[in-house]
């Protein structure tokens, strides 16, 4: 999600990309996003090859198989919007590359919480009806819902995708914006529609894409938490655990992003000149997760923390010790 | 080696910076560094504290103990270097730091090269000499020899701490740069005592701390390989083996550096253009050196390559499988079905 709906003002642009602050977040935003972007394919690349070729086709791997595989489409895109944040906001990549690089962001956000509230519900299934999920639960049925997922984030994504185009300005940078040229005819109405379109916009990633299914998920914990009993629950199993990080490592990622797209969008523009500062790092943290998950299951096992510790700790001992 | 010796021009400052490459490659270079900060602290924090604290001290723990504590004082200099290029050359810290920052760089640059060196020699008394080895080769006089080297080394650098101070420029920016104003008192001589400086230091920097330092090390590999045969220096000892590795590492990130000062200082303007843009990109990936010697060192061993690479998956594996809910439900099934 990485709508530049705001026209570059040619001297408040000037002054706004001079200051100190604002350059220092811009550097540390793109610092991180590399990061990212290498641990992105690599983690998730290692999934996609575990999860796909590797192991068995369950519920849990097909969900988790289709998570990773659309963080690394986000990840092949991470190097455009990197280069594209280097040009301070210019588009060298054309137009059909505009219109499918900010459809694969738009589709991780959407099919990232839609599979993770499906896992969750999945799991709240296998705890509270244990014989009907085994009698119905089945990796076709999984397929279809997750297949369904993806076709539900393709249709919300369809407006975003009409509206994206590369547009000119007066020094003839290319950027890639939203623009409403062919859909209104004056600057006013123009105007209009960007507002009403932003808003909308806005409403319904935050609604759709970030409320609802954390609602959703928070009713499946609750339903657990009643069915198992408090102690049962903090020492649950594997597969709840890596669950909760997920979730909740997607909920500290995306919770900012969210907010201040839905604040810069309801406010006026005296808030907007703070936020506009804030959607960079905001962005860079949302880009972020898509890179996560891998390191979170990896993590998650304590028998890999203390063979990875003691394997660091003996190969520095042996590498340094004399023969 | 990160002094800047050319005064700042307005006009040209703002076009070069303007321009697209030159943007580009100052934003690789602050990601490289930032990797190579994390990278170092980690790694080299992990060395001081297995060779300083949990191994016995040997003359190849103190060697290394002291190459890592010079990394480790250059990785805690780094953050203000990445700061100084973000801000395009500005310095913001004051007159001391300038100093120190551009010290701890100088004695990074020759005691590393001076411990491998260093340890190069240890290893080839030990192969050619092993019984004078074990009677006269003690941790006291490792310690004493690399006290000296930290001695030499300070005593190499005095000089271009004498000169380095900050600068105001017309706007009111402040430069950490050489400064020969209280050396000279017209332009023109400032401008000789500077070309005169800046060539011998990079001269010095070149010949002291760089290929006499690689012609010991070449001299006493050719020694070890004259004494053991073709395939057992193949197949060496582990020593060796990180001693190679850490030699040949110093080697393909500083050699480019080295050249670039040298022909910088040697060639005409024209050459001067085109090596300012390398200069950044030579001394990022002379810096990147620092943080590469705690990866060798736990790389080298095969049994964690691959006890790594298994764990990795394994853990994964685990993580994705479908676990105790279903199991214990189907459990406890068969448990009422044998009842």
């Amino acid at each position: 999600m990485e709508v530049n709906i705001s026209m570059p003002l040619n001297g408040s642009e000037v002054v706004f990309y001079d200051s100190t602050t604002s350059r220092v977040l811009w550097i540390l935003s793109l610092v991180v996003l590399f990061i990212t972007f290498v641990l992105g394919v690599l983690g998730n690349g290692l999934v996609i090859w575990v999860a796909g070729f590797q192991m068995a086709h369950t519920v849990t791997t097909v969900s988790y198989l289709n998570l990773a595989l659309s963080d690394l489409s986000f990840m092949a895109t991470l190097p455009l919007h990197i280069i594209s944040m280097v040009m301070r906001g210019k588009w060298l990549f054309g137009w059909f590359l505009c219109k499918l690089v900010h459809i694969i962001a738009n589709i991780n956000l959407f099919v990232s919480i839609f599979l993770i509230t499906l896992i969750a519900m999945d799991r709240c299934i296998c705890v509270l009806c244990p014989v009907w999920s085994q009698n119905h639960r089945t990796v076709s049925l999984a397929r279809k819902v997750v297949l369904g997922a993806w076709i539900f984030a393709l249709l919300l994504t369809l407006p975003h995708f009409l509206f994206l185009t590369t547009v000119r300005d007066a020094r003839g940078d290319v950027y890639c914006i939203s623009k409403f040229e062919s859909w209104v005819a004056t600057s006013e109405e123009q105007l209009k529609v960007s507002v009403i379109a932003a808003t909308a916009s806005g409403i319904i990633n935050f609604i759709i894409g970030f409320s609802m299914p954390m609602s959703f998920i928070a009713i499946c914990y609750g339903l657990m938490a009643a069915k198992i009993c408090r102690r049962g629950f903090v020492n649950s199993s594997r597969p709840l655990r890596v669950l909760t990080a997920v979730a909740v490592s997607f909920f500290v990622c995306w919770f900012p992003f969210q907010l201040i797209m839905l604040l810069g969008n309801i406010f006026n523009n005296e808030t907007l000149s703070i936020i506009h500062m804030l959607v960079n790092p905001a962005n860079t943290l949302a880009s972020f997760n898509s890179c996560l998950n891998p390191i979170l299951y990896v993590f998650l096992g304590q028998e890999f923390r203390d063979r990875l510790i003691y394997s660091l700790y003996a190969s520095l001992e042996r590498a340094l010790r004399e023969d | 080696m990160e002094a800047n010796f050319s005064i700042p021009q307005n006009g040209s400052e703002v076009v070069f910076y303007d321009s697209t490459t030159s943007r580009v490659i100052c934003i690789f270079l602050v990601v490289v560094l930032s990797i190579t900060f994390l990278l170092g602290v980690i790694g080299n924090g992990l060395v001081i504290y297995v060779a300083g604290f949990r191994m016995t001290h040997t003359v190849t723990t103190i060697c290394y103990l002291n190459l890592a504590l010079s990394d480790f004082s250059y990785m805690a200099s780094l953050p203000f270097q990445i700061t100084s290029i973000v801000m395009n050359g500005e310095w913001l810290f004051g007159w001391f730091l300038c100093k120190f920052v551009h010290m701890i760089i100088n004695v990074n640059l020759f005691l590393s090269i001076f411990l491998i060196t260093f340890i190069a020699m240890d290893r080839c008394i030990c192969v050619l000499h092993p019984v004078w080895a074990q009677n006269h080769r003690t941790v006291n006089v490792a310690t004493k020899v690399i006290f000296g080297a930290w001695i030499l080394v300070l005593m190499l650098i005095f000089p271009h701490c004498i000169f380095v101070t900050t600068v105001k420029d017309e706007s009111g920016k402040v430069h950490c740069i050489c400064n020969f104003e209280s050396w000279a008192a017209t332009p023109e001589e400032q401008v000789k005592v500077s070309m005169t400086v800046s060539l011998i230091s990079v001269t010095i920097s070149f010949i002291i701390g760089f290929s006499i330092p690689m012609i010991f090390i070449v001299i006493c590999y050719g020694l070890m390989a004259a004494k053991i045969g073709r395939r057992g220096f193949v197949n060496s000892s582990r020593p060796l083996r990180v001693l190679t590795a850490v030699a040949i590492s110093f080697f393909v990130c500083w050699f480019p550096f080295q050249l670039i000062f040298l022909l910088g200082n040697i060639g005409n303007k024209e050459t001067q253009n085109n090596i300012d843009t390398w200069v950044n990109t030579a001394s990022t990936l002379a810096s990147f050196n620092s943080c590469l010697n705690p990866i060798l060192y736990v790389f080298l061993g095969q049994q964690f390559r691959e006890r790594l690479i298994y764990s990795l998956s394994a853990s994964l594996e685990r993580a994705l499988r479908e676990d105790s809910a279903l199991n214990s439900d189907k459990t406890r099934n068969l448990s009422s079905q044998r009842l």
